[in-house]
């Protein structure tokens, strides 16, 4: 007999229970939506170091310098703090990593030895759009309209991602984290994720290879960051503003506030 | 090319999603079809509770969440009594562990 939920279950059922777990952690990979500042794990593609094969595993979204001593350094690390002369130190957002600067200070080391893949059915992405209020007047904060983005014909598709260990000096733990790249926006995601005209840096299978495999150059390395995926190649479904809360949350919504998006 | 591939456990999607009212919100909900089993799928704004029915050595049926969480288990079987008044509302059938 074995336990599960303090309840005796036969050992065939307790087998049977902790087989769904794998299921689980499937579902998970596969029909949940991610959100980046909750700092959680999410599967990453890397070399396993036996030849070209690769290995899928769990780290941290949200890259973790090593200088970073606790999980109290990794707190103001990411919500910034104020010292005590109230000065205040901005936060580091290290969800992405931007290919222009991915061989300055904080993810060089990482960018020439810890390279990975990111798989992804698709991402999100929020046009800002300037909206008149009920005076008539344009509104100062500009209302966001989500956007699901995938790459056309590939169920999954990969993104260029840089990983690091982080060791907790008090907790005498390692925890692997990672950045996903950036590049700047292609035409269409320029119109979709106006704000900030970025998009993740999506690589066709060759470039992944050698973005996993490849003794690259620093020239090389930031060549492939910088890699932009044509417009032409990506689908975008506007969804509902609150989809995040809806029971079929890809279901395409249309605003008509919002300018319809040109594919070029 | 780069394989990305491992094996998946076969997993299929079952009907439509449905709402269930827990503690005065409602929370989206999916039924999967795995290992022969029914496992439930609810979303709580971004977090997800996957729960199953099982049975214990004395052949009593009980919700448990998966993986096991003994912290939530008031709250699993809440959430399992919500999802087969679901289910006997909609399907008029009842839920019972396979074995």
């Amino acid at each position: 007999m074995c336990y599960y939920n303090s309840i005796k279950v036969t050992l065939e059922e307790y087998n049977q229970l902790k087989e769904l777990e794998t299921v689980v952690a499937f579902l998970n990979e596969e029909f949940v939506i991610h959100k980046g500042f909750d700092y959680g794990d999410y599967p990453v593609i890397r070399p396993n170091g036996k030849g070209h094969e690769t290995e899928r595993v769990k780290m941290q979204w949200g890259f973790l310098p090593p200088h970073l001593r606790n999980l109290e350094d990794v707190k103001r690390f990411r919500n910034g703090y104020k010292d005590e002369s109230g000065r205040f130190f901005k936060p580091y957002l290290t969800l992405n990593a931007t290919s222009e600067e991915l061989l300055n200070k904080m993810y060089k080391e990482a960018a020439l030895k810890r390279r990975c893949l990111i798989p992804s059915i698709g991402f999100y992405e929020w046009m800002h759009v300037q909206v008149v209020g009920k005076s008539g007047k344009l509104l100062k904060t500009p209302e966001k309209f989500p956007y699901l983005v995938r790459m056309k014909g590939q169920e999954e598709f990969y993104m260029a991602g840089v990983w690091q260990p982080w060791f907790d000096t008090e907790a005498k733990m390692i925890t692997n984290t990672f950045s996903l790249i950036t590049t700047a926006a292609n035409s269409l995601m320029k119109q979709i994720h106006n704000s900030k005209e970025r998009m993740p840096t999506i690589l066709p299978g060759d470039l992944a290879e050698a973005w996993l495999y490849k003794d690259l150059s620093e020239q090389d390395i930031l060549d492939i960051a910088n890699y932009q995926v044509a417009s032409h190649e990506m689908t975008a479904t506007p969804l509902d503003k609150d989809f995040l809360k809806k029971a079929n949350p890809h279901d395409r919504v249309v605003y008509k506030e919002v300018p319809e998006l040109v594919f070029s | 090319m780069v394989n990305c591939n491992p094996a998946r456990p076969k997993v299929e999607v079952l009907g439509e999603s449905f709402f269930i009212e827990f503690r005065g919100e409602k929370y989206s909900c999916q039924a999967f079809a795995a290992n022969g089993r029914i496992l439930y799928q609810i979303r709580f704004n971004g977090s997800v509770l996957y729960v199953t029915k099982t049975i214990n050595q004395h052949r009593i049926p009980f919700w448990t969440a998966i993986p096991q969480d003994l912290k939530l288990r008031r709250v699993v079987a809440e959430i399992g009594k919500q999802l087969e008044d679901h289910l006997i509302r909609k399907l008029c059938a009842t839920t019972t562990a396979l074995k």
